[in-house]
């Protein structure tokens, strides 16, 4: 490992590692603004000059591998000279109107000219004027602003999979955008905003939506696919604004599509439900439920849950219907299976992030519903209520009509049945048939842990207070119990997650209160038994 | 006149032709290349000291000798006769006076570093040059020099045109590698240099047409024969390509060293009229301008560099006292400004800015500081950037003020020209 010198520091670098990167890991920081850590390097913006012995002009710290004996400066007089002069360069064409400015407060640009800029431009030239130019749905691109970094351009050819992006023209003309006009269709584009260190690119739902400042952020999960994306969700006044990624090495390194980020058009959608039919729904519910009970004929309760739900909801939909209602008729419409691999890859996006099961949680609903003794699949559900085998349904955010491929068949099916009850969080084909239908909190208003694809146990926050009446399916659940006089004491998700963590096989480390950021994952059945036989015979070596 | 090589069939009627090259002896140098080992042609070249003529001046031989043996990819010879620096036209002449010359000279290079692909990369308005290169390369072809298995050796050479995408800064040697690939002429990052990464990620070998042109001279005539034909360290003869105000401009082949003196006084027959000279740019437009009093020096890169210029292209530009030195390099900021590929911050933003002041200065609204404003500017470019295309505007724009200092304040002062006004052409901004 190379050992080198930075402003006096000696620090071990990895092989091949840069002179930034070894910095950076080592708490000296020397601004950048082209070089993205998942990104090629560009070396074109010239911040993160530095002086080597020996070398004898500048060097960028960002295309330069560390090597053993380096010195290096990162703030000897001639970098802080050729930094300064590097912003003043960027600064000369910039407008600086950092006040409607959407990157405002989150620009690399605006942090190092308060730390390094000059207090007064000297240039006094005319400045660019660049024409607006439409570039397409979800981004909004002001060329004024840009620097040129041309961390756009290599985000959509060598991450995104998609060459869209160029520079045009030369010299100070030089622009950069689509081929044409409302061209960029990358389904990652929304990436764009981030990967723009300055305000040139921004996100066009979010904009003049908040200031980073003024909005909290709680991290969370995308609920659009079974990737489990990590996000945050970015939130003023109780309303999501956005979602942007969070960094995971194992799920979506820091990339969300562009579907994921409009899941928080969820949250306020026209058909939210958010309130049941009438107050009295639960005891209704519950109500159904025990004259069924009660005659012994809890078979005939079909309970359908989506792979939608949380691990938490799943377990206690599970633990009422085989523990209160005792029926065998428990069902989930399974996920979508995916031959390709899950990655996260090197090879384009397009090739893998976006997965075919469109649910954040069919691997968990197969772990806790598969693991009671009976589950159907939604298909032999519909035919029992066609055979009669069952006379009342719940439908936990499903929509049998729409889902079942047949609405015809599905909606005589459902009209067949003595009652039909929907706890959703949206109005859907189902719902209208159902006698009761209770409100389901959405994924923003909710916590509970996914189990993405691959196997992951990731933590999803509340990041708002759940709408109107809604509330989580375990809450529901809970409720629909205690009043057929079941008392649960489940006060939390965290509290679930204990039962579950004894009851799932794979889930027997699962701790919602300490969940590591980057989730958790499932422990293998044979991994299980191997960790049980090496901790008998302890393996030194592995140890060290 | 001295013994002139590379020009020497300028004068014979169909010099392109396959026929007349061979019947001058054209292709026994290959012949004689592919019966030595690679190694000995490598050797042969370093000891000519032939170093070369695109502007740097590095010796070839050992920029062969760089080449990995064994390679992953495939390797490859880039010719670059992109020849854009303002001044400089000498390549077009080879190219279209004695194109099998620079074929033989790309076949002898491939030989010795293992490449069996050359492309000459073609300056896009170079119509005619083009034009004799692909028809000298079919005759070659035709004739077996060039294709699988040249001249019954079990050596495969091919090699093809590739047309400029017109820009400047495609010249520069990984900006070339891009545009050949089909990409934005941008320069690369170096490390990795094109010796080991370069076209289509092969390693790679970029050489100017005039190296490549001797090659096929000293195969025949030995490393000590072009050696001995200039000074120390700077063997062989050179193409000197003057213009501006002399009375007989043009291309001259002279031994490497020749004084400046002697090229605009005897050779060029002195300043044109009774006009007297004012500057003199050696090498080309990026590099630093000479006064009168400094023109007794030897054309060579050493000699050259001792007075801080550079010998550059051999592109010598010469002005009378009729030319404004803010005008001049006014033009020729504009020139680097427009050309900058764009890609680096203080190149793309730097040689506007530079261009935008001088613009100003030229044109009457000089103001207190403008000059110092320059330097720092150039400073802060020099050095800084990823190709030396930014430098190559800071260094004369430096160099103008250095030796013309009194002039630009004197435009500043009297807030105009002292020679008169700015012709409308010239003037407007870098971003008009
Ligand atoms: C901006 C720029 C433009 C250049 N243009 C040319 C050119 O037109 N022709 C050329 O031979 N070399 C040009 N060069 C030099 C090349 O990068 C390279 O050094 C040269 O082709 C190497 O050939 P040589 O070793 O035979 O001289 C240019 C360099 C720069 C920085
Ligand atoms: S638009 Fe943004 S990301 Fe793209 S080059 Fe400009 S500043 Fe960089
Ligand atoms: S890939 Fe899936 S989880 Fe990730 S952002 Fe898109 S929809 Fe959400
Ligand atoms: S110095 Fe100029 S031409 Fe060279 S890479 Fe940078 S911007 Fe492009
Ligand atoms: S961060 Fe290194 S050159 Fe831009």
């Amino acid at each position: 490992m190379p050992k080198l010198t930075i402003d006096g520091v000696e620090i071990e670098a990895a092989q091949g590692q840069s002179v930034l990167d070894a910095a950076l890991a080592h708490g000296i920081h020397i601004p950048h603004l082209c070089y993205h850590p998942r990104l090629k390097v560009s070396g074109n913006c010239r911040m993160c000059l530095v002086e080597i012995e020996k070398a004898p002009k500048l060097q960028i710290s960002c295309g330069t591998e560390a090597r053993d004996g380096m010195v290096v400066q990162t703030k000897s007089e001639k970098v802080l000279k050729a930094r300064q002069s590097v912003l003043e360069f960027m600064l000369i064409n910039h407008p600086l109107d950092c006040p409607t400015c959407d990157q405002c407060g989150e620009c690399k640009l605006q942090d190092y000219c308060s730390e390094h800029g000059q207090e007064e431009s000297r240039y006094g030239e005319e400045k660019h004027g660049f024409d607006v130019l439409d570039v397409g749905p979800d981004i909004s691109r002001n060329m004024n602003r840009c620097i040129h970094c041309t961390r756009c351009i290599r985000f959509l050819r060598d991450v995104a999979g998609s060459e869209e992006f160029t520079l045009y023209e030369r010299g100070s003309h030089t622009t950069v955008g689509p081929y044409l006009e409302k061209a960029l269709e990358s389904p990652f584009s929304g990436n764009l905003a981030e990967v723009c260190p300055v305000g040139a690119l921004t996100c066009k739902h979010f904009r003049f939506k908040g200031r980073s400042w003024l909005m909290e952020k709680s991290r969370t999960l995308c609920p659009g696919c079974a990737r489990g994306c990590n996000a945050y969700a970015w939130t003023s006044k109780q309303e999501v604004l956005r979602l942007t990624p969070a960094e995971n090495d194992f799920v979506n390194q820091s990339w969300l599509c562009n579907a994921g980020r409009a899941s928080i058009a969820q949250i306020e959608a026209k058909n939210r439900i958010l309130e049941p039919t009438r107050a009295t729904a639960m005891e209704e519910l519950a109500g159904v439920l025990r004259a069924l009970i009660e005659k012994d004929e809890g078979e005939k309760v079909g309970v359908l849950a989506s792979p939608r739900l949380t691990n938490e909801d799943l377990y206690l939909i599970r633990k009422l219907a085989r523990e209160v209602i005792g029926t065998t008729h428990l069902a989930f419409v399974p996920g979508m299976s995916d031959d390709r691999p899950f990655g996260p890859l090197d090879t384009p996006l397009t090739e893998w992030f976006i997965r075919a099961d469109p649910t954040p949680n069919s691997h968990g609903a197969r772990d806790i519903l598969h693991s009671t003794e009976h589950t159907e699949n939604a298909f032999d559900l519909i035919e029992a209520a066609e055979k009669g085998e069952i006379s009342s349904l719940l439908v936990f955010s499903e929509d049998p009509v729409t889902s079942f491929g047949d609405v015809d068949r599905a909606t005589k099916a459902l009209g067949q049945l003595d009652f039909l009850a929907v706890i959703d969080s949206h109005f859907s084909p189902t719902a209208e048939l159902a006698r009761l239908v209770v409100p389901e909190a959405s994924f923003a208003e909710k916590d509970g842990t996914f189990t993405n694809e691959q196997g992951r146990i990731q933590r999803l926050r509340a990041a708002i207070p759940a709408r109107g009446h809604s509330q989580s399916a375990w809450q529901t659940v809970t409720e629909v119990a205690k009043h057929l006089g079941t008392v649960w004491t489940f006060n939390s998700a965290a509290e679930v997650d204990r039962e579950i963590a004894s009851k799932i096989p794979g889930y027997q480390d699962l701790d919602f209160d300490t969940l590591p950021l980057e989730g958790l994952a499932l422990v293998q059945a044979d991994e299980a038994d191997q960790a049980e036989a090496e901790e008998s015979t302890p393996d030194q070596d592995k140890k060290e | 006149m001295a013994e002139k090589i590379l020009t020497a069939r300028f004068e014979t009627p169909d010099s392109h032709l396959l026929n007349t090259y061979q019947a001058d002896g054209g292709y026994t140098a290959l012949k004689k290349a592919l019966t030595m080992k690679p190694e000995e042609v490598i050797e042969l070249v370093k000891a000519s000291g032939l170093r070369g003529r695109g502007g740097a001046g590095f010796p070839a031989g050992l920029k062969w000798s760089f080449v990995p043996k064994e390679a992953e990819k495939p390797k490859y010879l880039c010719v670059n006769a992109d020849e854009g620096e303002p001044g400089t036209f000498k390549d077009r002449y080879l190219m279209e006076l004695d194109p099998h010359a620079v074929i033989e000279g790309s076949a002898i290079a491939c030989y010795a570093f293992g490449a069996h692909i050359a492309y000459i990369y073609v300056r896009g308005e170079f119509k005619v040059p083009m034009e004799r290169m692909e028809q000298a390369l079919a005759e070659a072809r035709e004739a077996g020099l060039v294709g699988k298995n040249i001249l019954d050796s079990g050596f495969d050479f091919d090699m093809w045109v590739h047309p400029g995408a017109g820009a400047y800064v495609c010249g520069e040697e990984t900006a070339l590698i891009e545009s050949n690939e089909g990409h934005r002429g941008m320069p690369r990052l170096k490390p990795p240099f094109p010796a080991v990464v370069g076209l289509f990620g092969g390693p790679t070998v970029v050489n100017n047409v005039e190296t490549l042109a001797f090659v096929p001279h000293i195969m025949n005539q030995g490393a000590e024969w072009f050696a001995k034909l200039g000074p120390e360290r700077n063997g062989g003869t050179k193409m000197y390509g003057v213009s501006g105000h002399v009375k007989k401009p043009g291309i001259y082949e002279l031994p490497m060293g020749t004084s400046l003196k002697e090229i605009i006084y005897d050779v060029c027959g002195g300043i044109r009229g009774d006009h007297e000279l004012k500057a003199v740019i050696p090498g080309g437009s990026s590099t630093p301008v000479l006064t009168p009093d400094e023109i007794d020096v030897a054309m060579d890169f050493d000699s050259l560099a001792k007075i801080g210029t550079m010998l550059g292209s051999g592109a010598i530009i010469v002005m009378d006292e009729t030319t404004c030195m803010v005008r001049a390099i006014t033009r020729l900021a504009k020139f680097y400004s427009h050309e900058s590929c764009g890609q680096c911050t203080p190149c793309r933003e730097g040689l506007a800015w530079i261009h935008q002041v001088l613009v100003r200065i030229e044109g009457g609204q000089g103001r207190e500081g403008d000059i110092d404003l320059l330097l720092d500017i150039c400073d802060n470019v020099q050095g800084n950037t990823i190709c030396p295309l930014g430098d190559a505007c800071a260094m004369p724009v430096r160099g103008f003020i250095k030796k013309f200092r009194p002039e630009f304040e004197e435009h500043i002062q009297k807030a105009g020209c002292p020679i008169g006004p700015f012709p409308a052409p010239w003037a407007g901004s870098a971003k008009g």
